[in-house]
């Protein structure tokens, strides 16, 4: 396969209206570089899947300008296909034929010689694992597989940059589980990738890095802070507590006092609040030197779904 | 073949059992149909017999004009829902996230759609050439007609194309699509004979003039309007002169056509962009 170039994907003060004078987004930028996967997360209606079809050239922005590296492709889908494929959400597949001609199709659709056309097609039937579905209706295939021949126009295009909306829909838990090795091999590759989800593990699974957009704006995580990775899910995002696993959790609390240990369910487990590491090490070193044992020691973080809920909601 | 979307229809239309169930009927219809003057002349054993042009003459008239009329109902069906069930079936946003531009599209649509009624014009063939083996009618006279009746399928087929990107639902389509062509070919044309009652008297300059008014406005774009310029150019300019050139009175249809044509392919390719707004 021929490679690509890489390209990071550039959002600039994107905002978009609708017909019906609804804004969708308001002000938004982003910037995606080569290898990365982006974490889109916001509630139902709160303009994901606007700014991706507005990124793939599909929706006219206001305001703001859609850049692949040094390309601007403003509202020019054709220009914006050559650097970008978009998986849209609801899929949309044509059900009166077979996968094979979905292939066949879609490679015409992009303008593939017939020798290209040949090579990207066995690349993505390989990659995807589709050989056996081949001659199979689409119709007739799951939704899984429906998604792996959707992803194929990725491979058939070979474009540089990756939009999935909500990839993982209706998918069970081992189709999803392929699916985000699929995207990950994207990455690896070194196409930037967006990912929209509502199944917010699986996504702290996937991406490098995370947005939450509600309302069409971005919401920030902290005072300073809009964009999020997954370290400071384990680092700074930490609560403050830590889980332990001790030879006699009665004891250590008597030792430490109740407003520091909490006992969990099971058997010697506490929790140990701290103020930060430091303080946390400490204790346990406390611990320790009172003659008892700690067998297991770590810091409990927060989920990408309970970073969102309080970014979205932070009264509760 | 160097349009995708012609070559997905064409798969799509070659598998379905609707395009032979459609055909047959067509075919059964045709040929009960041009035998309609050959039996009338058996019926008659007492009467003089026919000249064998005249059953020709007969047979092509018979044919061509049934032909035109099957080919009015089927081809804006067959492209009444083109568009729509692309945007019910939400595969608009991945069509256009490739280089195919929505004009390609349509047009990718609209010759599947051609070549669905050159196809029927073709299995038609056999019975307008019966006319030409009675003799009577020339075999550009065959060419002459079937070139008119593509260019009224071609019309009408991009009419409801167009009305196909402008509607959201396929059934909206449908039922838009049935209204239009009625009011066009039916109800026009009968408030143009309606209009008659306010022809001028005693005046032939001013009657001329609103005659032509009347044909252009109300007849002359009328998709059966050609064929019997062509063909039945008596009915127009009668055994009196006639203030309407049948000739000027083709070329107007033709032109008026292709305008309509063009109009409604734009009104396809803004429906295709504008799928993408719909909220």
């Amino acid at each position: 396969m021929s490679a690509f170039t890489p390209h990071n994907l550039s959002l600039r003060g994107i905002t978009i209206r609708y017909p019906n004078k609804a804004i969708a987004v308001s002000d938004l930028t982003l910037e995606v570089v080569p290898g990365e996967v982006f974490g889109l997360v916001g509630p139902n209606g709160a303009g994901k899947s606007s700014l991706l079809k507005c990124a793939a050239g599909l929706l006219k922005p206001t305001h703001g300008s859609v850049w692949c590296g040094d390309a601007q492709v403003t509202n020019n889908p054709r220009v914006t296909a050559a650097y970008l494929t978009l998986m849209p959400d609801p899929l949309g597949v044509y059900n009166d034929i077979t996968a094979a001609e979905y292939l066949e199709f879609f490679a015409m659709a992009f303008g593939l010689s017939q020798d290209l056309s040949r090579v990207r097609r066995q690349l993505a039937i390989d990659r995807l694992g589709l050989a056996p579905w081949l001659d199979h209706e689409v119709e007739t295939l799951s939704a899984g597989w429906q998604r792996r021949l959707a992803l194929t126009r990725v491979l058939l295009a070979n474009t540089p940059i990756v939009l999935l909306d909500e990839p993982a829909a209706g998918l069970d838990v081992s189709a999803r589980s392929d699916l985000l090795k699929i995207v990950r091999g994207f990455a690896a590759e070194g196409r930037s990738v967006v990912v929209t989800s509502h199944i917010l593990p699986e996504l702290e699974e996937l991406a490098d890095r995370f947005g939450i957009i509600q309302k069409g704006k971005w919401i920030p995580v902290s005072k300073d802070q809009i964009f999020f990775n997954r370290n400071d899910l384990t680092g700074s995002f930490q609560k403050g507590a830590w889980k332990l696993e001790c030879s006699d959790s009665a004891a250590v609390r008597a030792l430490l006092g109740e407003d520091k240990i909490q006992l969990l369910p099971g058997s010697n487990r506490v929790r140990l609040l701290a103020q930060n590491r430091e303080e946390a090490a400490e204790q346990v070193a406390r611990i320790v030197r009172a003659g008892h044992k700690v067998y297991h020691f770590e810091a409990e973080t927060l989920t990408l779904a309970e970073v969102t809920r309080e970014a979205l909601d932070p009264k509760t | 073949m160097k349009n995708p979307l012609l070559w997905l229809e064409l798969r799509i239309r070659i598998r379905e059992r609707k395009l032979w169930v459609v055909s047959f009927l067509y075919l059964l219809c045709l040929l009960g149909m041009s035998f309609v003057p050959l039996l009338s002349t058996i019926d008659q054993p007492y009467a003089a017999p026919s000249q064998p042009a005249d059953i020709g003459i007969a047979i092509f008239s018979t044919s061509i004009f049934t032909l035109l009329a099957l080919l009015l109902i089927i081809s804006p069906l067959s492209s009444a829902g083109a568009i729509s069930q692309e945007r019910e079936q939400r595969t608009l946003p991945g069509l256009l996230n490739t280089p195919l531009s929505s004009a390609r599209i349509a047009f990718g649509k609209l010759l599947a759609t051609w070549v669905f009624i050159l196809w029927l014009i073709a299995l038609s063939c056999p019975f307008l050439f019966l006319g030409m083996i009675w003799c009577g009618i020339a075999w550009w006279e065959v060419l002459t007609a079937l070139g008119i009746i593509f260019a009224a399928g071609m019309l009408t087929s991009t009419v409801a194309l167009g009305l196909s990107g402008y509607f959201k639902r396929t059934i909206t389509s449908y039922l838009g699509t049935g209204t239009i062509f009625f009011l066009w070919f039916v109800v026009w044309p009968i408030i143009g004979g309606l209009t008659s009652s306010l022809e001028p008297q005693n005046d032939k300059a001013a009657q001329d003039r609103f005659l032509i008014f009347q044909f252009y406005t109300f007849w002359a774009h009328h998709p059966v309007a050609p064929l019997i310029l062509a063909f039945q150019k008596e009915l127009f300019e009668g055994s009196s002169p006639s203030p309407i050139n049948a000739t000027t009175a083709l070329f107007f249809a033709l032109f008026i056509w292709l305008v309509v044509g063009i109009i409604f392919f734009l009104i396809a390719c803004r429906g295709i962009r504008r799928a993408l707004t719909d909220k």
